[in-house]
């Protein structure tokens, strides 16, 4: 029997405007956007996976049927019309933005939450649902993650109150490349 | 031919280790029963722990600094300027943010070579063609400097969940992943500047990490290797480029998936060896009453109780036509 693979194909305009809406969410209006210097692709899926591909590649691939798993950088996913950002994708990210939150634990790299304890330094003041790029000390990049508490409460929060819940599955901290790449 | 003398002691050295009896006869026939002696020896102890900086992630200095802070003591590997020692270490080497990071691989000392010899250019299309887990193909990513494009070919649809994420994790965005089978490279209908197959083995040069390879691959698998490397690498030279560069290499001290493999495509291609500039023994003239093609003795055998390391075997070639 004729395996059949997941298609592998430039994004649509529609695809592109999603992930561009996040991207814009994290940049300033001056900052230049990483994703000029890159082409969008989609592998099809019920899940979709964006990758950004440099200018040389795209070129290579145009009119390949083959079996591609993956290629350049995997930004995130699409799934039910909604862009979800991965590793890859905010570390394309960090240095461009000041949606970070500092902390001082390893923990989150081993599948464990941010405790509001766990914060060391914000740059910027942030509302519960805000996506935030998250670094260690170094400014180490940790990974991404939703705020369950804004900025302005975390003075009065609980320090064992949970600001950022873990993700076991997806590939949002950093740590999920032990649990699951190897 | 001088016969050999089979000695006791050796052979009780392998039965004590757990050796299947044909391993010990081919390596005396190889290089003799002190060097054989001195081989099962190193097997039974651990291999230096080796890691591979990553300049695509962060300058060597800065990974040297942060590494060193954290209480990791490394020593430089004469050559190599981005391998590095792990003499002692206080955190666990493989779990670090600076790991999580891709600011280092976690790779043997010689399994850095084969991209060191292919020594791929920037602008280049080079195909890695057995590729999982990629700690070649990310190497060779970070010689090119991120530029040019990598195809890299893995069969196993598992393995190439762990090659995307170490491509990830290093940081490598030159490199297109294709689960598919090297043996059907040409329907990619694309010729390669550059390839690097380091080839599926019965990894006889790796004991020290696998001690079941002691007893667990007799003479016909090691034939059925032989079979499958052939086809891989005839398929491999048929999308190289005229005068393109090609690096054969297994993990394996086995004649016959090394020097006979190779012998068979210099029949068949248009091809010629070309001398590789790292230490290390050269190829066998000759194994049991096989003489090898002159030129074989281009082709490198790295021992692992002469080099510290993972036994390895790496033949570099130029098509002609
Ligand atoms: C020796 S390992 C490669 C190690 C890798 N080069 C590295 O440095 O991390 C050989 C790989 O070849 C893959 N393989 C075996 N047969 C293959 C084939 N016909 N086509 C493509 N890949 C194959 C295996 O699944 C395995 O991942």
């Amino acid at each position: 029997m004729k395996r059949t693979y997941p298609v592998f194909r430039k994004s649509s305009n529609e695809e592109e405007k999603l992930v561009k809406e996040t991207f814009d969410y994290f940049l300033d209006k001056e900052s230049t956007n990483p994703l000029d210097n890159y082409h969008l692709w989609t592998k099809e899926g019920k899940i979709k996976e964006i990758y950004a591909i440099p200018e040389e590649t795209n070129k290579l691939l145009q009119n390949m049927n083959k079996p591609i798993y993956s290629s350049g950088i995997p930004l995130g996913s699409i799934f039910q019309n909604k862009f979800q950002l991965e590793i890859e994708g905010a570390h394309l990210i960090l240095p461009l933005t000041n949606k970070i939150i500092e902390i001082k634990t390893e923990q989150f790299l081993y599948g464990k939450p941010i405790f509001v304890e766990n914060i060391e330094n914000f740059e910027t003041s942030f509302e519960e649902g805000d996506l935030l790029i998250i670094v260690g000390r170094n400014k180490l990049h940790y990974g991404i993650g939703i705020s369950r508490i804004s900025s302005k409460n975390i003075q009065d929060a609980k320090r064992n109150a949970i600001l950022i819940k873990e993700f076991e599955k997806k590939p949002r901290d950093r740590g999920w490349y032990l649990r699951y790449g190897n | 031919m001088k016969p050999i003398q089979p000695s006791a002691s050796v052979y009780n050295l392998g039965e004590k280790y757990g050796y299947l009896p044909y391993m010990i006869d081919r390596y005396i026939e190889i290089f003799g029963e002190e060097e054989t002696t001195k081989l099962l020896h190193f097997y039974e102890s651990e291999l230096p722990k080796i890691i591979r900086l990553n300049s695509l992630r962060s300058p060597y200095s800065k990974t040297v600094e942060l590494l060193t802070n954290k209480g990791v003591e490394l020593k430089d590997i004469l050559g190599i300027e981005e391998g590095k020692e792990v003499v002692s270490s206080l955190v666990p080497i493989g779990a670090t943010p600076e790991y999580l990071n891709g600011y280092y691989f976690l790779q043997g000392k010689n399994s850095m070579y084969p991209s060191l010899v292919l020594n791929p250019k920037k602008q280049e299309l080079v195909g890695d063609f057995a590729a999982a887990p990629g700690g070649k193909t990310t190497h060779l990513a970070q010689l090119m400097e991120n530029e040019g494009n990598i195809f890299a070919l893995e069969l196993s649809l598992k393995r190439c969940r762990s090659l995307k994420a170490n491509l990830s994790r290093m940081g490598v965005k030159n490199t297109t992943v294709f689960q598919m089978d090297t043996r059907e490279v040409t329907t990619l209908g694309i010729e390669f500047d550059k390839i690097l197959l380091d080839a599926p083995c019965s990894g006889s040069g790796v004991i020290s990490s696998d001690y079941t390879r002691k007893s667990s691959k007799t003479l016909d698998d090691i034939m059925n290797y032989h079979e499958y490397q052939t086809s891989l690498l005839s398929s491999s030279l048929e999308v190289l480029k005229t005068n393109g560069k090609l690096v054969y290499c297994t993990c394996s001290l086995e004649p016959e998936e090394n020097e006979f493999v190779i012998s068979r495509v210099l029949d068949k291609c248009d091809i010629e060896l070309v001398e590789i500039n790292i230490d290390g023994d050269r190829g066998l003239e000759k194994f049991l009453q096989y003489e090898f093609h002159e030129d074989i003795v281009k082709t490198k055998r790295l021992y692992p109780h002469k080099t510290g390391g993972e036994g390895f075997f790496i033949a570099k070639m130029v098509k002609n036509r």
